[in-house]
């Protein structure tokens, strides 16, 4: 689905990756894991599109529907209308817009590029009935300003809301973990299992394991310096919990 | 001919009243950069013209609004078309403007008719009062609120924007003990239209005033208020937004005088600025030495879209006191990169995500008038004037 080869990214002046190999094939649960700076959010903000990163080399090229996409020219929205989702470490707050309108121009914009027929307000409702259930997410949030005064677990369940509603081919998850209580946790990664086909991929952006005990990763990535350190099963990442990733650095 | 002649050409001096404002404006001239009032508006620029009333055509919208409305126009009250609540009545004032400044000159120099809107104590009509100014040069009004009296008022500038005009409008206000009084004024101009304005508002104990100004356009928009809040337990709320494109200029210039103890205020103005438009923002609050216990606060908040498009702002701090809580301050900024990311990862292009990030910054402050209808009001004037800016109508 995509293929990253030697992927080079900087923001101002300061290399932040420095040669990323990855090949991410439909159906696979990516696990990013690697100690703070290492380069995880970049990577997942550069795949995007974040307009403060400038790529200076490498490829990443993307197939969708048999065809390949160079990535790196599209902007950012087209990225989304082509299946990449982003779930942000840090939702932005939009007050005076209601996440059901939010939800619905989004929807609009980047399901009818790919062919869906656009909706109307009642029938988004009924759409979203079952993603609201899913989440535990009460369907008064819908009439909510966008993130304006949510907690942190409601950001982030509003996120995995966003992400059911986009139904990406590539789902790019940063810390989507961090602020998280356990019963908020169970709830999101609850979401994303029942997301998860076998068309698509998750890519899990974090520091801790405890994601991985409710998203099992087939394979996890160890980050450090904005490179690949070391990739393995889901059984790094245990060891990462017990090792720290000190071991791995300096070997 | 000087700007000063050509200003005067323009006057019929209609009674005494004008006559001491022409004597006031020989005195003075117009004021330049030099003066601190006036150090980001030149005046001179854009007074060579002649000034003409402006035509009006009333939105429809706007006839439905409230079932309470005062028409207004060159020849005073216009009875066919206006119902007043009970407990609201209109006379002549038999007071006049107070000549201390160049705006309220030029309300002087020009006014035509005066008018004293008189809301008995106590009075609460169920809906606001939307007051219509129609071809007046210089609409001139004075508002008693009673005691106790609770009333939202609408103040509504709507110049035909094909053709040149001026408006040189003066309101003042008296808010008597525990009265609580809202007034909105909404000005909306294009670029051929000149409009210089004065509010003024004084305060009783416990009395508590809501001014919300919201301007979109025009060639020029001066807006000043000035508020004496003079007695403890009274409150002022001053916000409004500024909403500017092309060579449009707009200056707000905000004077509250905390003259007695536990008085209370805030202020929230916001200016969203395209092309190579302008915006001033003055605030000035200023605590009197015996005011302790005075809690005041201040921002002003300006997006910028352009390249071009510039904005200066001044809160200023002038206290006597040394026992109060004062804040202020002022930002000057383009749209959040982040939060435009955040928009466009959804699949929004870069227009769209730049309409929702304005109109979720306008709405905080649009947000802050209290009546539903009036808010309604505003923000459909907003997505109306400036597409570009919102998204969808607020529901407030």
């Amino acid at each position: 689905m995509i293929t990253i080869k030697n992927l080079h990214a900087k923001v101002e002046d300061k290399e932040i990756l420095s040669g990323i190999n990855l090949e991410i094939k439909a159906g696979e649960v990516h696990a990013i894991m690697g100690p703070n700076g290492s380069g995880k959010s970049t990577l997942a903000k550069v795949i995007a599109g974040h307009p403060s990163f400038e790529v200076t080399s490498g490829e990443v090229n993307y197939t969708i529907n048999k065809k390949e996409k160079n990535l790196l020219e599209l902007e950012p929205d087209d990225r989304s209308k082509e299946g990449i989702f982003l779930g942000f470490q840090y939702p932005v707050e939009i007050p005076g817009v209601t996440n059901l309108h939010f939800l619905r121009e989004s929807y609009n914009s980047v399901c009818t590029h790919q062919g869906a027929k656009p909706m109307e307000e009642e029938e988004f409702r009924q759409f979203l009935r079952p993603k609201l259930e899913l989440l535990s997410m009460d369907s008064s949030f819908l009439d909510r300003a966008v993130n304006t005064g949510f907690s942190g677990g409601e950001k982030k369940k509003n996120e995995i809301l966003q992400m059911a509603v986009l139904n990406p081919r590539l789902a790019l998850l940063d810390e989507t973990d961090s602020g998280l209580d356990i019963d908020a946790l169970q709830i999101v990664a609850k979401g994303v299992n029942a997301l998860k086909t076998k068309y698509n991929a998750v890519v899990l952006v974090t520091h801790y394991q405890r994601l991985l005990d409710y998203i099992v990763p087939d394979y996890v990535h160890v980050l450090s310096q904005g490179k690949i350190i070391k990739s393995g099963g889901k059984e790094l990442a245990l060891e990462l919990e017990k090792r720290g990733y000190d071991w791995l650095i300096k070997a | 001919m000087t700007i000063l002649e050509n200003i005067l050409s323009s006057s019929n001096l209609h009674g005494t009243n004008s006559v001491h404002a022409k004597a006031w404006l020989e005195k003075n001239g117009v004021p330049t950069n030099r003066d601190e009032s006036w150090k980001y508006t030149n005046p001179s620029k854009f007074l060579s013209g002649k000034s003409n009333a402006p035509t009006v055509t009333i939105p429809n919208e706007l006839k439905d609004l409230s079932p309470y409305c005062l028409y207004l126009d060159k020849n005073g009250v216009d009875q066919s078309q206006s119902k007043l609540p009970e407990g609201i009545t209109i006379e002549d004032s038999k007071s006049s403007i107070n000549v201390t400044d160049f705006t309220s000159a030029l309300g002087s120099l020009f006014e035509k008719n005066r008018f004293l809107i008189k809301i008995a104590n106590k009075t609460k009509p169920s809906h606001p009062l939307v007051i219509i100014h129609q071809d007046e040069l210089a609409p001139s009004i004075e508002i008693q609120v009673g005691q106790f009296a609770e009333v939202d008022v609408l103040e509504v500038f709507n110049p035909d924007l094909n053709n040149e005009s001026t408006t040189y409008a003066n309101t003042d206000v008296k808010v008597e003990a525990g009265a609580h009084f809202q007034l909105t004024k909404t000005v909306v101009g294009g670029d051929q239209q000149i409009h210089i304005a004065k509010t003024t508002a004084t305060l009783d104990k416990d009395a508590n005033a809501d001014f919300f100004i919201f301007a979109a356009g025009s060639k020029l928009t001066r807006q000043e208020l000035v508020a004496d809040i003079n007695q403890s337990g009274a409150h002022v709320n001053a916000h409004g937004l500024f909403a500017l494109r092309g060579d449009q200029h707009a200056d707000q210039f905000i004077t509250l005088n905390h003259n007695a103890a536990h008085t209370t205020s805030d202020q929230l103005f916001k200016m969203i600025l395209d092309d190579q438009s302008r915006g001033v923002f003055t605030g000035k609050l200023e605590i009197a030495k015996d005011a302790q216990k005075v809690d005041a606060s201040q921002l002003n908040k300006n997006v910028v879209l352009s390249k071009k498009a510039h904005v200066d702002t001044r809160p200023q701090l002038l206290v006597h006191a040394d026992d109060v809580k004062c804040a202020h301050g002022a930002t000057v900024g383009q749209l959040s990169p982040e939060e435009l990311f955040y928009l466009r990862s959804r699949g929004l292009n870069q227009s769209k995500a730049q309409k929702i990030l304005c109109h979720a910054f306008a709405s905080d402050a649009v947000l802050r008038i209290k009546s539903k209808t009036i808010g309604n009001w505003v923000s459909a004037l907003l997505y109306e004037n400036f597409e570009q800016f919102a998204l969808e109508k607020f529901e407030a």
